[in-house]
């Protein structure tokens, strides 16, 4: 009893010491009533769900938290610290991509007594951190106490492809906790967002330079997002390839091994340019650059500029230094690589065949993993396709998603999880090309759709199918035959 | 003419049944099959295809039934890689002995022995013409000294995936209960051999039929040995109505539609969007199932080897555009390298090369079989996906990067690992081959090797000049004899000896 004790004054002494203020009381409640689409019968949604996660108050009377914590909100509910009354609350912005967004309470009464936290500069590795939120495991706010282990670039979790800087801390982050600030002398130096499952003692923040251009992208009202140059960059430590690039031994540059499909980077630069510098980072021959006393990932540079604006670079090509601006502009071509939030997912039903757009979204439907073999062949087109054979890649693979029985599809062979390669002979590029193939006059009976990747080959009955559109949409429930 | 038919006829049934009760009664089932069967004991090396030069010897035993001719009738499962095979009878002594042909794809191989002492007291089993489609059978094996026989009840006989080859072949099904079968044990009625046991299922052993043990020992009489054969299109059901009207069937639905022809290494007169009608005269239903006249609905596959052999032809009726017609299908030969990613590598050590510390290989499944039996959830995504690729003229096969030996001529590349090798200076890479001859195109003093597009390292530049010292080098330091195994496909040990 008398060691609890003295371990909880020396808790209590601490905070006081390192807080001067009461940063709990900014600290936010947020529950989530959110329902997600069902991804391969989008026309419908999955049981609506409770999440709770945290935030904090901000200037300018917002509470700024995780992305996830807000996503497929249906109802959003905010708490005081030690307040009873749940306030209404909706999103401002949300930034999937660095799983930062912003959420208003309906009453402007909410903010009263509250003083908004001040973001922090980057905190330095081996200094100590203070979390703060509303974890899993009881009701009221929760302090965990912890060291920045490191800071380096790592893949956000909730859009699944994109990395940037966060922080490790051996403080206890815990489901509840994403949102919440980790404190530093009264200032806020990181969000809580996410563990990694099976590593004990580590969680991990968003820092506060990503935080930093979250904030700055949503001023002119709208959020863009972080911009991409479209580059794999990779170490350039073997003294072969140096020589061959006439490159001075001298541990610096990283090589550019491949340019995917974004205009200026590919206008501008080539495969084999070394980048020498990004911005004010030299730029290791191991691909690091020393950021703010962290030796991370180059990449982390490019998050210190906004969409549209240029990145100075200097780089070695043909032998010789130069300089080069390059315009770096947000990347949407492979959104259906990440996971999706905010747009309800697309689709179209002709004759009870319900096709919806190939997605990372739809393959977690599948239930097992990607690398399942029953899943391969469409793991292989969203992933893989268009960088090994760009000229065979579809701009939205199309996936027959189900079919919704009835009399005229009954015979129809395939009945789900296979990708539409053709329609009536019209190659499926995208959901529009599905609308016009089966609009299309081919003075047959029938129509003949074709289905990777094994050639598989179906035909429906067109008048069939055209008188029993409408009941098959009754009979299931579907409102509208798409969603575009 | 009628009344001889009926003579004949009566003494065939009734030399049948003299034959069951000689059996039972005078020989002894028991005792005949003593004499029958036979232990076979396989001493093979067994290689680690992550470290190809690496190998280990291991033994194992599997059963053996004496046939005709001073041989025994095995399965060609566990005998690939072999140093030394030795039989036994009973309890009895060791004789050496060895392998007097073999076919991997027909999972069938003989041995005999040279030792005349090893074939006194033996029987011979007569191998059965046709398998029982129902009743019990008996299981015949050695265990631990002792003769067992358990009842097995035939369930089925069905067409589908020989457990050594990517060709479709009859299988007979039996219930049993018993466990660890697999190993070539017996299936016997009466005197008869009727399959031999490849694999046990929960419930279900899978055996190799009479009837093609048959057709396999007739084909080894034939010079040259043709072997099996297989359709080289994929076709689908015809239970759509609506597919077969749009391609111009009319009446009833029947056959099947051809949606996919293998081009890659043999000609098809059948082409996608055929419907195939017939089949060697043998009508195809919507199923693709034929009616067989000893084993009733079959897959249609069992159709290239039922009465054909590789290179053989066979006639097949198919509705093209809406008109019949009648193409001869010569049946392709089954072989390994058919296959974008062959499914065996037989008798030979495990291919190599290694320049600089970089490890290639051929990709095969053996290759992959390193992440485990369930190396197609296991292995590397894009390896294993390439096992679904279909091989073409442009792109019989692939090579990968299988990892990098670190040494300072390598740094920076030491976790490169598990890449399929597109380019070497320029030259496109299918074979370790193609890789020793794009060497000789190094430019300005350096290698350019280029990996297939995807997710990590796309190039590599090594210095041509110190490749050789380095590779010596790596050679010494990690104990490795050699630089590379290349060996010809066509100088396998079981083509050889299906050619005597």
């Amino acid at each position: 009893m008398f060691k609890r004790l003295t371990g909880s004054f020396i808790l209590i002494l601490a905070l006081r010491a390192g807080f001067g203020a009461s940063p709990e009381r900014s600290v936010i409640q947020i529950s989530n009533f959110s329902q997600q689409p069902v991804w391969d019968a989008p026309w419908r949604f999955e049981s609506v769900r409770r999440s709770s996660g945290t935030g904090f108050v901000i200037k300018g009377k917002r509470i700024i938290t995780n992305a996830h914590v807000i996503s497929w909100a249906r109802q959003l509910l905010v708490h005081k610290f030690q307040d009873p009354h749940p306030y209404l609350a909706h999103v401002v912005y949300a930034g999937h991509d660095c799983d930062l967004a912003l959420v208003e309470p309906e009453d402007p009464k909410f903010f009263e007594g509250l003083e908004p936290l001040e973001i922090g500069e980057l905190p330095q590795v081996r200094s100590t951190v203070v979390t703060y939120g509303y974890p899993a495991g009881g009701e009221q706010i929760s302090y965990t106490r912890g060291v920045v282990s490191r800071i380096e670039l790592q893949s956000y979790s909730h859009i699944g492809n994109r990395a940037y800087l966060a922080g490790q801390t051996d403080a206890a982050i815990n489901p509840g906790n994403s949102g919440g600030p980790v404190i530093q002398d009264d200032k806020v130096v990181g969000v809580a967002f996410q563990g990694i499952p099976g590593l004990e003692n580590a969680g991990f923040f968003i820092t506060t330079t990503i935080i930093k251009h979250f904030l700055e992208d949503i001023g002119d009202g709208k959020y863009d997002g972080f911009p991409q140059a479209g580059l794999r960059l990779v170490a350039l430590q073997n003294p072969a390839y140096r020589r061959d690039l006439k490159l001075p031994d001298n541990d610096l540059g990283a090589r550019i091994d491949h340019i995917f499909d974004v205009p200026t980077s590919e206008e501008l630069l080539r495969i084999d340019d070394v980048l020498l510098k990004v911005g004010p980072y030299d730029i290791g021959s191991d691909g690091t650059i020393l950021y703010e006393g962290n030796r991370v990932f180059l990449g982390a540079a490019f998050s210190d500029i906004q969409s549209g604006e240029k990145v100075p670079l200097k780089l070695w090509r043909d032998g010789k230094e130069s300089d080069l601006s390059l315009p770096v502009y947000t990347y949407t071509k492979d959104k259906a690589e990440g996971n999706q939030y905010d747009i309800l997912p697309r689709y179209y039903i002709y004759g009870g065949l319900v096709f919806v757009p190939l997605s990372r979204d739809y393959l977690r439907t599948l239930g097992s993993g990607w690398g399942d073999p029953a899943n391969a062949p469409l793991t292989y087109e969203l992933f893989y396709r268009k960088h090994e054979s760009p000229e065979t890649a579809r701009q939205e693979p199309i996936v027959l998603a189900s079919v919704l029985s009835h009399a005229v599809n009954a015979n129809f062979g395939v009945r789900a999880h296979a990708l539409v390669d053709r329609i009536n002979g019209v190659r499926i590029d995208k959901l529009d090309d599905v609308i016009r193939a089966f609009a299309q006059d081919t003075g047959k009976e029938q129509h003949l759709l074709q289905f990777q990747p094994d050639h598989t080959l179906e035909a429906l009955d067109k008048k069939a199918a055209e008188e029993a559109s409408a009941e098959i949409l009754k009979t299931y429930g579907v409102a509208k035959d798409r969603r575009l | 003419m009628i009344i001889r038919f009926l003579l004949l006829f009566l003494f065939l049934l009734s030399s049948g049944v003299v034959s069951r009760r000689a059996l039972a009664d005078e020989k002894n089932f028991e005792e005949f099959w003593e004499k029958t069967v036979v232990t076979v004991e396989v001493t093979r090396k067994q290689y680690d295809y992550l470290q190809p030069w690496s190998r280990r010897v291991d033994q194992l035993q599997k059963m053996g039934t004496i046939i005709d001719g001073h041989e025994i009738l095995t399965t060609a499962d566990h005998l690939a890689n072999r140093t030394l095979i030795r039989l036994q009878k009973g309890r009895g002594r060791w004789f050496q002995g060895e392998v007097t042909w073999i076919d991997y794809h027909a999972n069938l191989a003989t041995i005999t022995c040279r030792d005349e002492k090893f074939w006194e007291g033996t029987e011979k089993a007569e191998i059965a013409k046709v398998a029982p489609r129902r009743g019990t059978l008996q299981l015949v094996r050695w265990r631990s000294g002792i003769l067992e026989f358990r009842n097995v009840e035939v369930n089925r006989l069905v067409v589908k995936r020989g457990k050594l080859t990517f060709v479709d072949l009859p299988h007979l099904e039996l219930d049993s209960d018993m466990q660890g079968i697999g190993w070539a044990e017996a299936i016997v009625q009466d005197d008869k051999l009727i399959a031999l046991a490849t694999a046990k299922d929960d419930q279900t052993i899978s055996s190799v039929p009479c009837s093609f043990i048959r057709g396999c020992l007739a084909d080894r009489k034939n010079e040259p040995y043709q072997g099996l054969g297989y359709f080289s299109f994929v076709w689908q059901t015809a239970e759509n109505p609506d597919t077969l009207a749009y391609l111009g069937q009319e009446g009833e639905p029947h056959g099947v539609v051809v949606i996919e022809v293998q081009t890659n290494k043999v000609s098809s007169p059948v082409r996608p969007r055929d419907i195939i009608l017939e089949i060697d005269g043998f009508s195809i239903d919507v199923q693709g199932d034929y009616k067989d006249p000893d084993y009733g609905n079959l897959l249609l596959e069992n159709l290239a080897n039922r009465t054909k052999r590789a290179g053989e032809t066979v006639k097949i009726k198919i509705v093209r555009d809406g008109k019949e017609m009648t193409v001869d299908y010569v049946v392709p030969k089954a072989e390994y390298t058919v296959e974008m990613v062959p499914l065996a590598v037989n008798d030979r050590e495990p291919e190599y090369y290694l320049m600089g510390g970089f490890l290639f290989q051929p990709l095969t499944v053996p290759y992959l079989q390193s992440w485990g039996a369930d190396w197609n959830r296991k292995a590397p995504f894009r390896l294993a996906y390439a096992t679904r690729e279909e091989a073409t003229k442009e792109k019989p096969s692939y090579v990968v990067l299988s990892t990098v030996l670190p040494d300072p001529f390598n740094i920076g590349y030491q976790d490169s690992r598990y890449l399929l090798v597109d380019k070497l200076n320029g030259k496109t890479i299918h074979t370790l081959q193609d890789l020793i001859a794009g060497r000789q195109d190094a430019q300005d003093g350096f290698h350019l090797l280029e990996f297939k597009e995807g997710d990590s390292l796309r190039r590599v530049v090594l210095d041509a000049s110190e490749t050789d010292a380095a590779t010596q080098r790596i050679l010494q330091r990690y104990g490795i004899e050699k630089d590379r195994v290349l060996s010809s496909p066509s100088a396998t040990a079981s083509n050889k000896l299906a050619r005597d």
